[in-house]
């Protein structure tokens, strides 16, 4: 990796981050987005994690999917519990023991 | 005088609050943030450069995908591009946060836009109280301190651990995911939301469109807002 190419990485990244959060960019949003934002959290994340889960997930190996089956486990953990400590550690469980039967 | 006591205890709580919030998700990037640091090694990246990729750019998704596609001959445009596509998302993180950051000095801002990653704005999220500065800066600065330590171990076990990647260590950031999103969701219409995303993300990855996590992301945003108008 050439140099310019790792400070250039770097610097998208800051400003995707960044330019929304300056205050002085005039930005006045439509009423439908401004409430839209309340679902942002859950909506997003939710689309940076299903395609992990997908790419791992091969249909002609049928039943053998650690990483489908760790996610259903994972939600069933999630909605009975509200730590996120336990629920990570125990869906991580869950799954390495898909992972050492597949 | 007595004021002052109280501000200062008043922050070190806040600090507390940041700091315990972040926590668990410490731990589980600490298995992705190994991946990283092993996998900028074995790209061919010089030491200093995977530990300035960690320190610099601090994103394990953009991480990871610039150093696949380097891994297979990409150009450094197409490179650029594509991070630019699979961190757009935060331009909705910046947009929410926006109002709660408004009135912070330059350098607080440019330091939460910094810090800024999936799970700062989880914890920011799921916090019911008024967002302070100290809670952001000290959830996001453990954070980044938990990142760049793992993925440095990664740096260091990289030439004893040949072929990290068969561990299946992005399970991790599944996992904290979900574990975040699930009590999120809290009302039928963002789980409509949520199921909107999932399957719209799924099906624009399976077409290799540049930027699915955003179009996936707003869609479900609002055909949840719209469930919530007409129902």
């Amino acid at each position: 990796m050439t140099w310019w190419l790792l400070f250039a990485l770097a610097g998208i990244v800051f400003c995707n981050r960044y330019l929304l959060l300056e205050p002085k960019l005039p930005l006045t949003l439509p009423i439908l987005l401004q409430r839209a934002l309340h679902f942002s959290a859950p909506c997003l994340l939710s689309a940076v994690a299903a395609p992990i889960v997908l790419n791992h997930t091969r249909l002609a190996e049928g039943g053998n999917q650690p990483y489908l089956w760790g996610t259903v486990c994972c939600i069933a953990i999630a909605s009975i519990s509200k730590n996120t400590l336990l629920v990570i550690i125990g869906s991580l469980f869950i799954f390495y023991i898909f992972i050492y039967f597949s | 005088m007595q004021y002052s006591i109280f501000l200062d205890r008043e922050k070190l709580r806040e600090a507390q609050a940041g700091v315990l919030r972040i926590l668990p998700l410490c731990l589980a990037v600490i298995p992705w943030g190994i991946l990283a640091g092993s996998m900028a090694v074995h790209t061919g990246l010089s030491v200093i450069q995977a530990m300035l990729m960690s320190l610099m750019i601090f994103a394990g998704a953009a991480q990871l995908l610039s150093l696949g596609l380097l891994g297979v001959g990409t150009s450094s445009l197409t490179i650029l591009i594509s991070i630019f596509f699979i961190t757009a998302q935060h331009y909705l993180y910046a947009l929410t946060l926006r109002r709660h950051v408004r009135k912070q000095d330059l350098k607080t801002r440019l330091m939460i836009g910094f810090l800024l990653t999936d799970e700062l704005f989880a914890v920011c999220m799921g916090r019911t109280e008024k967002l302070s500065k100290v809670f952001i800066l000290s959830a996001g600065i453990t954070f980044y301190l938990a990142w760049n330590l793992s993925s440095f171990c990664g740096i260091a076990l990289a030439s004893f651990i040949p072929n990290l990647s068969s561990l299946h260590l992005d399970f991790s950031i599944v996992a904290t995911f979900i574990a975040i999103i699930v009590p999120l969701i809290c009302k039928i219409a963002s789980f409509i939301g949520v199921l909107t995303s999932i399957i719209l993300s799924i099906v624009l990855s399976m077409l290799h469109v540049q930027g699915s996590i955003v179009i996936a992301g707003l869609v479900g945003m609002l055909t949840a807002t719209l469930w919530e108008s007409y129902s």
